[in-house]
């Protein structure tokens, strides 16, 4: 795979090829070059991919980043993530969208698009992406040094594939940060099969037969699973499990 | 040499022996060599070669190659022994074969067949669809449309009489194994009624129903393709290959009944651990293992302290599995011994009785 991805993109084709092979990637080092090459076929330069997990009160950010290091650290610096109208944009919204259409609200936006153009984000393209539960949502911007016109371009050419491109990115996040709560959790894959069959109603009896367990062992497992999870019962520990991303919403 | 861990390694494909004995003892004249070379041959080789003291390759996921061709084994076994089973079928077929050579044939592949659902045993426990769907295959091709589910109801109820798989003491091989083909049948019947009201899906997902719905179009192939005869060697390996994995459940459990409240343990499957019966087994002997961690690869199953030994390898146990008296006489002497041996404080096996520990 590695190997596939080290050619230039040369068709729309390919470019589908690509952002398919997303999900088989498994390190972040890979997908931003992946993603470096599919930018740059979108004739675009620069981008960030925001994956925002709720987990509680709690919001958890995680990125991919493709533009100038000084324009990250300026941005973590300021904060500036807590006003970003783009973000702001992407929990309200699904479309993918010209970065120039989204309102600027206040002198702080106006301050922070204003930097954002002297680090390679002079225009650009925000694209949304909603996984089946409310806890995940990603953001992807894609930016060029050039003026709105150039983005526009890239946007009414690429709109559909930019917006599946969203997508895998956001899968792959949720894919890797399954496996990171299961390891810090210490879950392993029979938790997570015993999760799923309480999400589908099985008794413990149930789960117990279907997996191949013993019952007192699935009993001892669904407590153990709602302490680690701190959750009083079975029913909950779905419920937070679903919201920690570990399984998928019924 | 039964230590070693790269020999087993390269023991396990003697299993492929298994299916192509029957085109061998066409090709060599010898109708009934399945027979000679698994009860005979194969147990002589069991004693001289001895018991598996070999231990599971540290480091083994760390070799791509290593894990790809310990991966891929049951699948070609799969495939070899399918290619067999059609061959048998398609010669039987073509061939005016006398009653007796027809039953040679069907034996010989049959033999092949119980080791193949074995091998959907060690598929149907992976994750990967291809693989279960493979072992729905072959359980479908010995007529065993409820293996897959069964098998793990057969794992929440280790030890359990009333839930099958556990002869109890005193019951015969020729009792035992029409019940619990049925037993298992109704079990799993019950496990995907429950599955399919939870989860409001149509009969049709109902994978016992798919499972007997596909043998049964295999069969209808068999006949459109080989006629009469390739039908009777189709149903005639299937009800060997069925009876065979009845035996070998009954010698794994007989009389190891499970107590209220009580965990499965090495002590709950019979043991013997043949070197020559593992390669040819996936690892069929480390029962034990097996039982506490069902979802461990055949590679990485060992021996387990604790585990009650057999008087004799599987093959030659088989044997006398099928003598009740001889069976009752060698194998409830060995119940009383370990019901006495769980009256001590220690809980301690005699050695005569401990399957060898390996570790």
């Amino acid at each position: 795979m590695e190997s596939q991805s080290s050619d230039a993109i040369g068709s729309l084709e390919d470019a589908n090829d690509r952002v398919a092979w997303i999900n088989g990637y498994e390190t972040e080092a890979e997908v931003e070059a992946a993603t470096r090459q599919i930018v740059n076929y979108f004739g675009l330069q620069s981008f960030v991919f925001g994956a925002l997990f709720r987990d509680g009160e709690r919001e958890n950010y995680r990125y991919l980043v493709g533009c100038e290091p000084a324009w990250c650290y300026l941005y973590d610096q300021k904060k500036w993530y807590a006003i970003d109208p783009f973000i702001e944009y992407a929990l309200k919204n699904t479309s993918p969208v010209l970065a120039s259409d989204i309102p600027l609200n206040s002198e702080g936006q106006e301050r922070l698009m204003a930097e954002a153009a002297e680090h390679g984000f002079r225009s650009g393209v925000v694209v949304p992406a909603h996984s089946g539960s409310a806890v995940r949502i990603g953001i992807l911007y894609l930016g060029t040094s050039e003026g709105p016109e150039y983005a526009r371009e890239s946007f009414l050419k690429y709109r559909n594939l930019m917006r599946a491109f969203s997508l895998e990115l956001l899968e792959w996040w949720d894919a890797k940060l399954r496996d990171a709560g299961l390891q810090a959790l210490n879950l392993d894959e029979l938790d997570v099969d015993l999760l799923r069959k309480a999400q589908d109603r099985a008794t413990a009896e149930e789960a117990a037969r279907e997996l191949g367990v013993t019952l007192s062992r699935a009993k001892d497992r669904y407590e153990r699973l709602a302490r680690k999870l701190d959750v009083p019962n079975k029913r909950g520990a779905v419920e937070k499990a679903v919201a920690l991303g570990l399984i998928r919403g019924a | 040499m039964a230590g070693s861990s790269t020999l087993k390694l390269a023991g396990y494909p003697l299993c492929l022996s298994m299916p192509l004995l029957a085109p061998l003892g066409v090709w060599l004249g010898i109708p009934w060599l399945s027979l000679l070379v698994v009860f005979g041959l194969f147990p002589a080789f069991g004693i001289l070669i001895g018991e598996d003291h070999s231990l599971p390759i540290m480091g083994l996921r760390r070799s791509p190659v290593l894990m790809a061709y310990l991966k891929f084994l049951p699948r070609i076994y799969a495939l070899v022994w399918m290619a067999a089973l059609v061959w048998a079928a398609g010669y039987a077929s073509r061939t005016n074969l006398s009653g007796l050579s027809l039953a040679a044939l069907t034996v010989s592949v049959g033999v092949g067949s119980a080791v193949a659902i074995c091998t959907a045993h060690e598929l149907l426990h992976r994750r990967s669809k291809l693989d279960l769907f493979l072992a729905r295959i072959m359980a479908a091709l010995c007529l065993y449309g409820h293996l897959v589910v069964e098998h793990f109801h057969h794992h929440a109820t280790v030890g359990d009489v009333a839930a099958g798989a556990t002869a109890p003491r005193g019951m015969s091989i020729y009792r035992f194994a029409p019940t619990d083909f049925l037993l298992g049948m109704r079990n799993a019947w019950i496990v995907e009624i429950a599955r399919l009201r939870r989860s409001r899906a149509g009969w049709w997902h109902n994978r016992v129903l798919q499972d007997y719905t596909l043998a049964l179009g295999l069969a209808v192939t068999f006949y459109v393709s080989f006629g009469g005869t390739g039908l009777v060697l189709f149903v005639g390996q299937a009800v060997f290959a069925v009876f065979c994995f009845e035996v070998i459940t009954y010698v794994h459990h007989y009389g190891l009944e499970r107590g209220e409240g009580e965990e499965p343990g090495p002590h709950h499957a019979w043991a013997h651990h043949c070197w020559i019966t593992n390669c040819l087994t996936f690892n069929n002997t480390f029962q034990s293992d097996h039982h506490l961690r069902p979802n461990t690869p055949y590679y990485e199953l060992h021996a387990m302290y604790g585990a009650p030994r057999l008087p004799a390898n599987y093959f030659t146990m088989f044997c006398v599995a099928l003598l009740p008296p001889l069976w009752w006489r060698l194998m409830d002497r060995r119940l009383d011994a370990l019901a006495e041996a769980s009256r001590n404080a220690s809980g301690e096996l005699p050695s005569w009785l401990r399957a060898e520990n390996c570790r």
